[in-house]
């Protein structure tokens, strides 16, 4: 299967089973992949890309957005119409059929449609076809028998499927870096998590994306990630699970195969990331154009090279990570386009550089050129951009069989939508944001428009914090857009720290943040009574744990928000800087017994070196 | 699905429950004019913004008030009738009203 060429070995496609091969048939022609495969990266590993004909025009259609995104892998099988080939899962014997083509898939007699495009408006059937009344009964099924989605299966037999309920304190939605950091931060606050994840696996973004110029900060960063999940009690992973709405008061329904869970969770974590937008030019739509993130997946998560010979088109870092990927994967970048004619300094566009490959700045594909048989893209015509929305007139072919298209997200906010939040377009970062969320609902990560990995895991934990802690106080509202460090967080963790230095006396650490962050937090004249200590404890404890350990990572997000610093600065990771010995040993100095061993956890550690760092900067 | 905090069950899904509009305090039928009992039995005033409102959780067959405000669908507070009608309300009888005449002792609107 590897003879022509398009699989990659074994490292690649995390997904997949190798011991395991599959035989499936599309179009009546026998295939083979392996268990892990979906229908459309079993057929990419083939060479077949074309995978179905458009509604209208019978354009060829293939991989767009390889996460079930787009409408162009819609295929046929035995019992089901409208299938996305980039979801679901080959088993063996599957009969899969393209849609809506006349004849056979590769030659579609309706193809000529296509030429009367400008003749043919949208709804030009509707209006032209009703008339003189009773028409519309002759024509419809010829226009049906064209422009149709697959044939539905009359004789389909009913199914089994079953309701599940839940109650959890924190349901985060979304198992990506900041989705699991957040669950993290919540459970081990003793929250109960329910962690919902589209995809298979858990780790989102970490499982395809290049994050950075090394390849592998996001793997190991993952399997850490998910590491410390699967050993959290307190934490219920549903993979394989679809979070379908947002409704009052943060009921969910959510399903996972045939059974859907009615959830009502007191707090809900929305980290369900965003979605790679494709680039508008001429023949966007022939399949090898696809989203870099698509490229991306059909290497990491399924093992295919998604093309021989490729162009880039980006204005952002992560096409020049698409670049690096694709070069990893043997294939050829012929050239990256950025629609930036200003080029930042970045470790990933020297790396590519580095690597030889063509980095042409100010230039934007305008159109993609269809090979001979018209069913892939043969080559790009690339222009000079020359002011808003015009190009030079002189333009540049370059043969590829792929272009990637990396030119900007949007929030996967759909959730956030339901629950009224309004989303925002920021002209300065150029990004999306969603505000005004209601109480008890929280946003984190790159559907909050977090794009630095540190910064979506610091975001992550700031949400899990502030869910945990609205579930361990229902008297606050937790909100999670609060930004860290404000005034009272700086005075707070002050005072602590002068009582901790100052008092040097038998005091624990505990009682001292007991004794003086809840008096700050608390109106004057609010008297706390004796059942609420316990939880103020813990509360207060999980305050300061929480400033000493998101506050530098959140400033440092707001400072990369406001372009005060580029990507190479974060490789100094305030998360990952070796804890100071003396810090250790002045934590072990004033915690109690019990405290200790919990305390040995890198999880509490890190809290030192920052109130050092802190410390110095405003006391 | 909102969750209605019910004085008597806690918290529970807002399909257990039934609005049995505004609360209105009723005019002693004997004394009213005919055009105060219309208004009384025919018009609401349809407030936008804080209203107060019976509602009935119909699996407990438990009526109670709730104070909601309509524009942004929030339950303020829910709190059992007793809160709002501590006294036992008396009208008087149809014959001696006239006799009563204006005097209020023994009736009250019932309202606190």
């Amino acid at each position: 299967m590897t003879a022509n060429g398009w699989r990659l070995p074994a490292p690649a496609g995390r997904l997949l089973d190798r011991s395991r091969q599959v035989a499936f048939s599309f179009e009546g022609r026998g295939y083979e992949g392996f268990a892990g495969d979906t229908i459309a990266s079993a057929l990419a590993a083939n060479g077949q890309w074309l995978l179905s004909r458009s509604f209208k025009y019978h354009r060829p259609r293939g991989v767009l957005t390889m996460a079930g995104q787009d409408a162009n892998t819609l295929v046929q099988l035995k019992e089901e119409p409208n299938v996305l080939a980039d979801r679901r899962e080959i088993e063996s014997g599957l009969e899969v059929w393209g849609q809506n083509y006349t004849g056979s898939l590769e030659r579609d007699r309706d193809a000529w449609i296509g030429r009367f495009s400008a003749f043919l408006p949208v709804g030009f059937y509707y209006k032209a076809f009703y008339k003189p009344k009773g028409a519309w009964r002759y024509w419809e099924p010829i226009i049906r028998r064209r422009a149709g989605l697959g044939r539905v299966n009359l004789d389909a037999s009913p199914g089994y499927y079953d309701k599940a309920y839940g109650w959890p304190d924190v349901a985060v939605i979304g198992g990506g870096p900041a989705g699991m950091s957040a669950a993290l931060e919540a459970a081990g606050a003793g929250a109960e998590v329910i962690l919902i994840e589209e995809g298979p696996i858990l780790g989102g973004a970490l499982n395809y994306a290049r994050l950075a110029a090394d390849g592998n900060r996001a793997a190991s960063l993952r399997d850490e990630l998910v590491a410390a999940v699967e050993a959290e009690p307190n934490i219920q992973v549903l993979t394989s699970a679809i979070c379908q709405a947002w409704f009052t008061d943060n009921w969910l329904p959510c399903v996972q195969g045939n059974r859907l869970y009615k959830l009502r969770a007191r707090e809900v974590v929305v980290a369900t990331g965003s979605l790679e937008q494709p680039m508008v030019f001429r023949n966007n739509d022939m399949p090898g154009v696809m989203l870099g993130s698509a490229a991306q997946r059909l290497i990491r998560l399924y093992g295919v090279r998604p093309g021989r010979r490729a162009v880039v088109v980006t204005a952002n870092g992560d096409g020049y990570g698409v670049a690096l990927d694709l070069v990893e994967a043997g294939v050829e970048v012929a050239a990256v386009v950025d629609l930036r004619p200003d080029l930042p300094v970045c470790e990933r566009i020297e790396a590519v550089r580095g690597h030889g490959v063509d980095v042409i700045p100010g230039h934007t594909v305008w159109e993609g050129v269809p090979g001979p048989d018209k069913r892939h893209v043969a080559g790009v015509r690339v222009a000079r951009i020359t002011g808003e929305g015009e190009c030079a007139d002189g333009d540049r072919a370059i043969d590829c069989d792929l272009i990637c298209m990396a030119t900007g997200y949007a929030p996967t906010a759909q959730l956030l939508y339901h629950a009224r939040g309004k989303l925002a377009y920021d002209d300065q970062t150029a990004m999306f944001t969603v505000k005004k969320l209601p109480p008890h609902l929280h946003a984190a990560g790159s559907v909050n428009s977090a794009f630095y990995l540190d910064a979506v895991v610091a975001e992550g934990r700031h949400a899990g914090w502030a869910a945990a802690r609205a579930n361990l106080d229902p008297t606050s509202s937790g909100n999670s857009r609060l930004l860290w460090p404000t005034t009272s967080g700086v005075l707070a963790t002050a005072v602590v720290v002068l009582a901790v230095l100052v008092a040097r006396t038998p005091t624990t650490v505990p009682t001292v943040i007991e004794a003086t962050v809840p008096a700050l937090e608390q109106p004057a004249e609010q008297v706390v009574a004796k059942p609420q200590v316990e939880t103020l404890a813990r509360r207060s404890r999980l305050t300061f744990r929480h400033w000493a350990e998101t506050a530098p990572l959140l400033a440092m997000r707001e400072r990369a928000l406001r372009g005060e610093f580029t990507e190479p600065s974060l490789a100094v990771s305030l998360t990952t800087a070796p804890v100071p010995t003396t810090a250790r040993e002045l934590m072990r100095e004033f915690l109690p017994e019990a405290e200790r061993s919990e305390s040995a956890s890198p999880a509490v550690f890190p809290a030192w070196p920052w109130l050092r760092v802190y410390g110095r900067e405003t006391i | 699905m909102k969750i209605m905090p019910c004085p008597l069950n806690g918290p529970r899904n807002i399909s257990e429950f039934v609005c049995g509009g505004e609360v209105v305090i009723p005019p002693d039928p004997a004394r009213c004019s005919a055009a105060e009992w219309a208004d009384y039995v025919f018009m609401r005033d349809n407030v936008a913004g804080v209203v107060r409102e019976w509602w009935y959780h119909v699996a407990t067959a438990y009526w109670f008030i709730a104070e909601r405000d309509t524009v942004t669908d929030e339950i303020i507070r829910t709190y059992p009738a007793s809160e709002l009608f501590s006294k036992r309300v008396v009208f008087t009888a149809p014959e001696e009203a006239s006799e009563a005449g204006a005097s209020e002792a023994g009736a009250s609107g019932g309202k606190p």
